[in-house]
């Protein structure tokens, strides 16, 4: 299996992202009064804006440096250094952006911008964040936005909201879900509307879920589905229902009587043949990787069940989702990022020497990575900008596979102890999250947005599902009803609406169970 | 004597007879005239008023008798070149001549001082000139100068003896009114007075006159002028008697008030004016005399009838026959003209409303009638009656005398229209125009036109165009709670509105700002309009009637929507609500609502919000044993909407919610006064909302309840200050330990996690 669920923004999360930005930037500069400027700076913003419309960011953005550089004091060089932090950050250059951003801080403390611009900058530092006590420097950092620049003095700013919501997101990374609830709460109900809110519902939805309050949760996620166009932005309105349909099938199918899982089928119905799939991956959004090595294989299946990229990649072992929802694969060298990527060599720590036959792999919270190797009695850390290390060496597990779950803790399957071992943000054991001696040959986990585990028994040829406490509550197979039965079930994977996805070797198609 | 000592000499008399003039306190006006300030004294070039050449005189004599000769002769000498310059123009009056004459009279005595004789003599018979009946007391100038004087006029004077008749003729002579005396009774040889006009003598006057020929007019009313030249020889007295001959009648009348146009026979023949003078109209009549005009004179009239007609804006005309008999003089009574008069009549006049006509308080003809009646001249009125602060009614009328006009009061909530901001006129005219109608066609207001009296109170506030747009899109620029303040003084209504256009050269289009009345927010709300679109007016003064929801249908179920599932699936059910008791089960299918299959989350919530509430429905289910049709009978549930009513502006929707709360028990409306409450704090309003929640009782029941209260008021309380924290944790706390509160209807948000969230912001987890 392998699926990794992003704390970071989706490939789509993170362009609309960078379009919100954009947005409040160029809103910022367009509701400035222009008649109380500089007509040159007043100029020089217009013809940023048209060198921008046509393509040319970067001689757009040397328009707005000096319009920073001769009008410092303008009532427009607040936006405009706004506006030179956003093109930096696009253009990777995150040292400028945060010292432009420093800049604007210290130099129009008071304005509007300078919110935006704590915000961005606290963003960025959650970015690069590589410890917990970063997150929580992070978190500090912008919580002081609706702090410093309060609703009496500045009764309309999206960046208030904004930054509530992230300090929830913050916490919500951290654990802290009734924080997170409290930030929430206030960014829907103490701000003035705007399509932000969505993001704030679903993290507020989010936290209750984590804290048992599911009434609640379900509530304001059927409100956000249903909120209109104008209220609330797309990912956040799919995201609610994609948590809602998770909703439904692992807690009120159960309540009203009925199984986990109603139908099996095969996926996608059409469109892709596979001769012996070995490894599959479901991104949250619905997205599904699969890999049969055989063919060689690696293709995408889109959430309307047609196929999007494919290639013919060979070597590869079990495929995920990285945390910005970028697709990669566990390989004999090293992760395989396909479709225009290029492979990421590892250093094994117990040798020294490149690290080989890769069989799984899962990102962590601080874009930190969790690997399993075959034949290695350990599971192996990678942090980020650093060598790898071992964990768990002292139990002599027999690690199989490994995922995440949406508050960055790490899940290892160890076949050896017939358990699935949970691993916090930082790397330390928290201990057994599900284990069974009836297992005989558990071969992949799993992790929902719920925190309920999906462990695949490749003997027994069947999928289990245990609650996040590590009860068992239901199992399937071999036989998954509608005339499919699972021979040699290799890998599992859960999306974000519940739906499992399985790869036999032995089917030419991947098995859905819903 | 040498001509030096000669001149010392004079100069040292001069001196002593100054001083000794001065020691006596002896001026030659009679009256006392004020030091003069000449530091302040304006200088000589262009005195344009008698004011001015008074304090130029005083100036001058000041100097006189400080002793300044030089000064004061030069000042004199100048001041007389401006009479001189008067007399000329013909604008010497009998003041400026007297000080014409005062002022040659000093310099006379400068020339004697000086004994420049030709100069002395020049002035002394300028004097003569001037006022021949002046003489020069010797106790008050020098002796010896008032008897060169007396010399000189002697022979240069003579005396006219004119007697007239009539007596009260206007004489004149060389242009200057001869007062004559009133006509003495004739006494007989036993010196009895006769009883008749007869025996009247005809007023007798001795005029001192300049010798030489003079000309004389004589003139009065009825009579024929009579203009002739006489001599009057120097040092003699001359006769003249003075006979008018009669020629028509007169009529005499008095007016009030003044300013009455008079008729003859349909001809205008003069309009009074004036005061009439002291005596000259009886006085103990119901008016005052000083309301009457001075007298008019009229006349040309032959014996006969004449019709008069006394004609007065806003008066009646009075209209009368003047019977004259012979060519006489008519003094008629003084004619009081009598007031137009319009009535007024309320129809459905209120209980306890006041009236204002034109602004001000109205006098009711009968007070306590459920149909006031009130007198009013004729033309237009605008009247105004208003019930509390709410209930308003306004119009105009038009009235013509002794007209009675019947109005019906339709008591509204007033709209105040404080007036379009922006240089472009045309565009604001035309804006201000379609907006009173669209507004006066949706006939939900009381259209209040303050344009006029709000524009001061606006510039006073800071509000004029330029600011009115910063503040479109920083709300902080003008600061509303002020403004607020202001217009409830100055030009109260219930709601306000002003206009801003875009441009003050070519607007394209213009926000219209609408705030509510104390205590009502005072931040307004705005709405965009196009401008030269009636129908964009019509559509804003719709959006100012709008219907408020406040109640919806009640199911007692939360719904969820899965890609796992055809139709919502019930995820919780309110204990004891109406779905539940027909004995529906979490987990279950909601499949149709009232026989319409419903597949969305959003299906559910319109079909409830469309549903008619306590009829029963059909309910259709798909439960894990099958297809299920339950008879459900619809509760009701209060409407509660923090994020503003849909489509409204707030400070309609608090005025609307407002006028629903006027009257009504507190139990019944304290879903009304919450959602007041929620529009204040949305506003930023914390105390008003605090001020409205304190009182709200909600009853104990499942969905909106006594929780819904306490969070918000936790919530209000939390942003009126730190010193009410404790107050809001309370609150919070018992929001927090509401598990079936609920926020918007009693299927809404769930309450208690949500305090408890605030309660954690707050530092005190529950």
């Amino acid at each position: 299996m392998k699926r990794l669920i992003p704390h970071r923004p989706a490939p789509r999360a993170a362009w609309t992202l960078a379009t919100a930005w954009a947005a409040i930037a160029w809103m910022v500069l367009l509701a400035s009064p222009l008649a109380a400027q500089d007509p040159a700076a007043a100029r020089l913003l217009r013809e940023s804006e048209r060198l921008l419309q046509g393509g040319n960011p970067e001689a757009a953005l040397e328009e707005l440096e000096l319009l920073v550089q001769q009008f410092p004091n303008d009532q427009l060089a607040p936006a405009a250094m706004l506006r030179v932090a956003e093109l930096q950050r696009a253009k990777g250059a995150q040292d400028k952006a945060t010292a432009v951003l420093d800049r604007l801080i210290e130099n129009h403390g008071r304005s509007s911008e300078a919110a935006l611009a704590m915000l961005q900058k606290a963003e960025l530092t959650l970015g690069q964040a590589s410890t917990t006590t970063q997150l929580q420097d992070a978190r500090t950092a912008v919580r002081r936005v609706p702090l410093l620049f309060g609703r009496d003095a500045y009764p309309i700013l999206e960046a208030r909201r904004r930054a509530r919501t992230v300090s929830g997101e913050i916490c919500l990374l951290l654990g802290e879900a009734p924080d997170a609830a409290a930030d929430f709460v206030a960014a829907i109900e103490d701000e003035p509307p705007s399509p932000a809110i969505g993001r704030a519902q679903l993290g507020l939805a989010r936290a209750w879920l984590m804290i048992d309050e599911r009434a609640a949760a379900t509530e304001v996620l059927e409100r956000l589905k249903n909120a209109d166009d104008t209220l609330t932005d797309p990912v956040s309105r799919q995201g609610a229902a994609d948590l809602l349909s998770l909703v439904h099938r692992r807690y009120l199918r159960p309540a009203s009587g009925q199984d986990h899982w109603l139908s099996t089928s095969r996926y996608p119905a059409s469109g892709l043949a596979l001769r012996e799939p070995a490894g599959v991956a479901a991104a949250e959004d619905g997205r599904v990787l699969v890999v049969d090595p055989r063919l060689p294989l690696a293709a995408i299946i889109l959430p309307d069940g047609s196929v999007g990229d494919r290639s013919n990649l060979r070597d590869t072992e079990r495929p995920g989702f990285d945390a910005q929802g970028n697709p990669f694969i566990a390989s004999e060298n090293g992760i395989l990022v396909p479709w225009g990527g290029r492979i990421r060599n590892l250093t094994d720590p117990r040798r020294g020497s490149p690290l080989k036959n890769l069989i799984a792999a899962a990102h962590g919270a601080f874009g930190d990575l969790y690997v399993v190797a075959r034949g290695a009695k350990s599971l192996l850390h990678f942090p980020a900008g650093a060598g790898g290390r071992e964990l768990l060496a002292d139990r002599r597990p027999e690690f199989v596979d490994v995922a995440r779950d949406r508050q960055g803790r790490i899940y290892a399957l160890d076949e050896r102890g017939r358990s699935v071992l949970r691993l916090n943000r930082d790397g330390a054991l928290e201990g057994s999250a599900a284990g069974s001696a009836a297992w005989k040959k558990p071969a992949a986990v799993d992790v929902d947005a719920l925190g309920f585990i999906y462990v695949l028994d490749r003997s027994l040829r069947r999928v289990e599902l245990y609650s996040p406490g590590g009860q068992l509550l239901a199992a399937k197979g071999p036989n998954m009803g509608g005339g499919i039965e699972l021979r040699s079930p290799e890998d599992l994977a859960v999306d974000g609406r519940g739906r499992v996805f399985i790869a036999d070797s032995k089917l030419p198609f991947l098995v859905m169970l819903d | 004597m040498s001509p030096l000592l000669r001149r010392s000499l004079m100069g040292w008399l001069v001196v002593g007879l100054l001083l000794s003039l001065a020691a006596s306190a002896q001026v030659i006006e009679e009256e006392e005239l004020a030091e003069p300030d000449l530091q302040n004294a304006p200088g000589f070039g262009e005195p344009s008023s008698d004011a001015d050449l008074m304090t130029l005189f005083r100036a001058a004599e000041g100097q006189f008798l400080a002793q300044d000769n030089n000064a004061a002769f030069g000042s004199f000498s100048r001041l007389l070149d401006h009479f001189e310059s008067r007399r000329l123009d013909g604008r010497l009056n009998e003041e400026m001549r007297r000080l014409m004459v005062l002022s040659l009279t000093y310099r006379a005595r400068l020339h004697w001082a000086y004994a420049d004789e030709p100069a002395l003599d020049a002035d002394l018979g300028r004097i003569v000139e001037l006022a021949p009946e002046h003489e020069l007391d010797p106790n008050r100038v020098e002796p010896e100068l008032a008897q060169r004087f007396s010399n000189l006029r002697e022979s240069r004077i003579g005396t006219l003896r004119v007697s007239v008749d009539p007596p009260d003729l206007t004489l004149k002579i060389d242009g200057r009114e001869i007062p004559m005396p009133a006509p003495q009774p004739l006494e007989g040889e036993d010196g009895a007075v006769g009883d008749d006009a007869e025996t009247l003598l005809m007023p007798t006057a001795d005029v001192t006159l300049l010798a030489g020929a003079r000309l004389l007019e004589a003139s009065r009313p009825g009579f024929a002028p009579f203009i002739t030249e006489v001599d009057v020889p120097a040092g003699q007295q001359n006769e003249l008697s003075v006979v008018l001959e009669r020629t028509s009648g007169v009529v005499r009348l008095f007016t009030r008030p003044p300013g009455a146009e008079v008729l003859a026979n349909g001809i205008v023949r003069g309009v009074t004016s004036g005061q009439a003078a002291p005596g000259t109209v009886p006085t103990g009549g119901r008016y005052a005399p000083e309301e009457f005009s001075e007298e008019l004179i009229l006349d040309g009239f032959e014996p006969g009838v004449t019709v008069l007609q006394i004609r007065h804006p806003g008066y009646r005309t009075d209209s009368s026959e003047v019977l004259m008999r012979d060519l006489t003089d008519v003094k008629l009574p003084p004619i009081v003209l009598e007031s137009e008069r319009g009535t007024l009549i309320l129809k459905n006049f209120p209980s306890g409303a006041t009236v204002r006509v034109d602004g001000r308080a109205a006098r009711i003809d009968n007070p306590g009638s459920p149909n006031p009646r009130i007198t009013l001249n004729p033309g237009e009125h605008r009247l105004q009656v208003a019930q509390g602060p709410t209930q308003m009614y306004s119009t105009t009328v038009n009235i013509a005398d002794r007209q009675t006009v019947e109005v019906t009061v339709r008591l509204q909530p007033g709209l105040a229209f404080l007036g379009i901001l922006g240089g472009d006129r045309t565009r604001a005219d035309d804006l201000g125009r379609a907006l009173r109608l669209a507004l006066v066609e949706s006939g939900r207001w009381s259209l209040l036109d303050r344009r006029e009296a709000a524009a001061p109170v606006l510039a006073a506030a800071g509000l004029d165009a330029a600011a009115a747009r910063r503040a479109s899109s920083d709300v902080t620029t003008v600061d509303w709670a002020a403004l607020q303040k202001a217009v409830d003084n100055k030009v109260p209504g219930l709601i306000y509105l002003v206009g801003v256009l875009s441009d003050d050269l070519l607007a394209s289009h213009a926000d219209l700002w609408v705030f509510n009345a104390a205590p009502g927010p005072a931040r307004p709300a705005k709405v965009r309009i196009e401008l030269g679109q009636q129908a964009e007016a019509q559509r804003f003064a719709a959006r100012l009637r709008p219907s408020l929801q406040l109640r919806r249908a009640w199911l007692g179920a939360q719904v969820v929507t899965s890609d796992g599932a055809p139709h919502p699936i019930i995820a919780n059910l309110s204990a004891g609500g109406p779905l539940e008791a027909a004995g529906a089960q979490v987990g279950d299918m909601l499949v149709a609502i009232a026989r319409v299959p419903v597949f969305t989350g959003a299906d559910v919530e319109e079909r409830l919000l469309a549903a008619e509430t306590g009829e029963p429905v059909d309910i259709g289910l798909q439960t894990a044993e099958g297809t299920r049709n339950l008879r459900v009978t619809l509760g009701t549930s209060p409407l509660i909407h923090p994020a503003g009513i849909p489509g409204v502006l707030d400070p309609i929707a608090y005025t609307e919610l407002q006028l629903r709360a006027e009257g009504a028990p507190a139990e019944a409306i304290w879903a009304v006064g919450l959602n007041q409450a929620l529009i204040l704090m949305r506003n930023g309003n914390w105390d008003g909302a605090v001020r409205i929640l304190r009182d709200l009782k909600a009853p104990q029941t499942a969905g909106v309840n006594q929780g819904t209260i306490d969070y918000y008021m936790g919530l209000a309380l939390a942003n009126v200050g730190t010193r009410y924290r404790d107050a809001a944790i309370t609150s919070l706390r018992r929001a927090a330990e509401s598990p079936d509160a609920r926020l918007l209807h009693h299927d809404g948000p769930y309450v208690a996690p949500r305090a408890k969230a605030r309660l954690l912001a707050l530092g005190a987890p529950l």
